[in-house]
């Protein structure tokens, strides 16, 4: 049961960092098309700065969580042999349970209704002349963060049932 | 000092946590968030969200993941072997021209790719074998592979840079400018010392792998073929951001769609490079903009509790003037060096020394190249260096730790040179500011 919630929430994340993809290529597309624009056609696009910057949002909130799964966030490992495997599993089980999933979970919980609030109001960027609608970003944040705490949990759970090192802990990237 | 005991006790925490092998980022987040509650109460999910979305809607920041690609794809585009071959080609017939070449091939690399590790292990891949092979002694081998990596964060286009600059809100350009002279300082230091030692330790007779003698003609083909094109594409990076062409994320682009043109060129473009290259894109990028995330949380809360003039108090207190502000501070940033990796150092330091720097009136974006040159020299230095620790990664068994520290030691005395030379001539760091 928890093993199939580890599972999931890896399988997602993965889906979602495969996603981030798609928007390392259009940030790159949306960029030359700019500076194709301003030099070749004579004007620069209004939208292709606010474009820029959400697809930088987007990578980081879609990849965040697998990079976590995949254990690409940076940390010291200086003392792991000094401790021993036990207790640095028991470290990161309580660290990531106790601490990063309800934290994130209350950070997730006002994205969540931002992101409710500017879709209601149909709120949009004033200080950008496209004045893109704000909600489809914060969506982004919002969804980006849920996943987060979810992994966060996800990580706690697969340490408590000592699945880390096991085949069974971890859904193999299939490339 | 009473109103200053909360933020007098975060960073402590903070590197206990880092210590004991709590990820940098969460780490951060966490502790963030409890330091933010006695403030802010119910709002201090919401706080910290608005920290997320700051940082998510940078356009500066938007070059990370750029670069991130283009790097991830030059290192798997063969242009490395290609350089190399090349480099070698021409500087052969110098004592040490396999370090050289080494060196040389690294200043092209790191100009494209910016990151440190990635090129240090590619680099050590190649460049270990062949210098086996022409028996250089192990701490040279070990010192220029070390050296070389390092080059990724002071030639620019650097990563760091554009994380410095949008933390401390000093002119990219400016900045990149910057870099670029003690930059070329430092490669030029790490040569002259690789001829010396050659010299000295006879690799230059023993090089037994000295490639055949190639045809004047052909020598002119390989160079146009391997050298030139990465060459002019990595100049025109940095020329356009120089001058202000382009803006440094339109460089960037620009520079990747000309980097998988040269991939293409090279018959090397596949689907699996790709897929690959954009792995390493969302994982390090996630990976750099989630310690920005968290840093900047951290810097805040700790700006709210007073931490800041307690910071500014502090260096009042000890009255050491101007000059013994910046090298208390630069000390610092090195003493973190030994623990943290570069984007925690930065996100850490940054905001707190920032104000201090304005208040001393000693030019910031000098400051800056002084932090640049001192983190590339953390990087390289015993016995936290993470450069040794990917060179363990790709050397043979037989190469000693021991061999390994002493090679290293005589490039960080090339490295504190070139800081020296910065700290002594600062128009060289700060030319580009008036640009």
């Amino acid at each position: 049961m928890v093993l199939k919630f580890i599972h999931a929430v890896d399988a997602l994340s993965l889906l979602m960092f495969r996603a981030s993809f798609v928007f390392v290529l259009g940030m790159i597309a949306a960029i030359g098309y700019e500076v194709f624009s301003r030099y070749f056609l004579g004007s620069p696009t209004v939208w292709a700065f606010d474009i820029t910057y959400m697809f930088n949002g987007v990578i980081l909130m879609f990849a965040a969580a697998w990079t976590l799964s995949d254990g690409g966030h940076v940390r010291v490992d200086v003392l792991d042999r000094v401790m021993g495997p036990a207790l640095r599993r028991w470290i990161d089980t309580i660290f990531f349970i106790a601490f990063c999933t309800p934290v994130l979970s209350a950070i997730a919980y006002h994205a969540v209704r931002r992101g409710l609030r500017s879709f209601e109001r149909g709120e949009v960027e004033m200080v950008s002349p496209w004045q893109p609608l704000i909600w489809p970003f914060q969506a982004v944040l919002a969804i980006g963060i849920c996943l987060l705490a979810l992994q966060c949990l996800a990580e706690g759970l697969r340490r408590l049932i000592g699945a880390e090192t096991a085949a069974a802990g971890r859904v193999e990237e299939v490339v | 000092m009473d109103e200053y005991v909360l933020a007098a006790t975060m960073v402590p925490v903070l590197i206990m946590m880092i210590i004991i092998g709590l990820p940098v980022a969460f780490s951060l987040i966490v502790l963030s968030f409890a330091y933010a509650l006695p403030i802010f109460g119910d709002i201090a999910g919401l706080q910290l969200y608005n920290f997320i979305d700051q940082v998510s809607s940078n356009y500066a920041l938007s070059a990370v993941p750029i670069f991130v690609f283009m790097g991830a794809v030059i290192e798997r585009s063969g242009i490395a072997e290609k350089l190399f071959i090349a480099m070698r080609m021409w500087l052969d017939r110098f004592p040490g021209g396999l370090g050289l070449a080494t060196i040389a091939m690294c200043a092209i690399f790191a100009a494209g790719t910016g990151i440190v590790g990635a090129v240090e292990v590619m680099v050590g891949m190649m460049a270990i074998p062949a210098m086996l092979k022409a028996r250089y002694k192990h701490d040279l081998i070990s010192g220029t592979i070390c050296a070389g990596g390092s080059l990724g964060t002071i030639i620019p286009p650097s990563i760091v840079v554009v994380i410095y600059a949008s933390l401390a809100n000093i002119s990219v350009g400016a900045l990149f400018a910057g870099i670029l002279i003690p930059g070329l300082i430092m490669v030029a230091l790490f040569m002259l010392y690789i001829v010396v030692a050659a010299r000295r330790g006879g690799e230059d007779r023993d090089a037994v792998e000295r490639l055949p003698e190639v045809p004047l003609g052909e020598k002119l083909r390989l160079t146009a073929v391997a050298i030139v094109p990465p060459l002019v594409l990595m100049i025109c990076i940095i020329g356009s951001i120089l001058t202000g062409i382009a803006a440094v994320t339109e460089a960037a682009a620009v520079g990747a769609v000309g980097v998988l043109i040269l991939t293409t060129l090279y018959g090397k473009l596949s689907f699996s490079l790709l897929w690959e290259s954009l792995k390493v894109t969302g994982l390090l990028t996630s990976m750099i903009l989630l310690i920005v995330v968290g840093g900047t949380m951290f810097t805040s809360i700790f700006v709210v509790h007073g931490g800041g003039t307690m910071v500014s108090d502090l260096i009042d207190w000890l009255s050491v003037g101007d000059f013994g502000t910046m090298l208390l501070l630069l000390g610092i940033v090195f003493i973190l060096g030994a623990v943290l990796d570069w984007v925690s150092i930065l996100i850490i330091a940054l905001p707190i020394f920032a104000p201090i720097i304005k208040s001393t009136g000693i030019d910031e974006t000098w400051f800056a190249v002084l932090v640049i040159v001192v983190i590339q020299t953390s990087y390289l230095t015993p016995p936290m260096a993470p450069s040794i620790f990917y060179l363990r990664a790709v050397a043979p068994p037989e190469m000693s730790f021991g061999a390994m520290y002493r090679g290293v030691l005589p490039f960080i005395f090339c490295q504190i040179i070139t800081l020296v030379i910065v700290m002594l001539f600062p128009q060289i760091a700060i030319w580009g500011t008036s640009l």
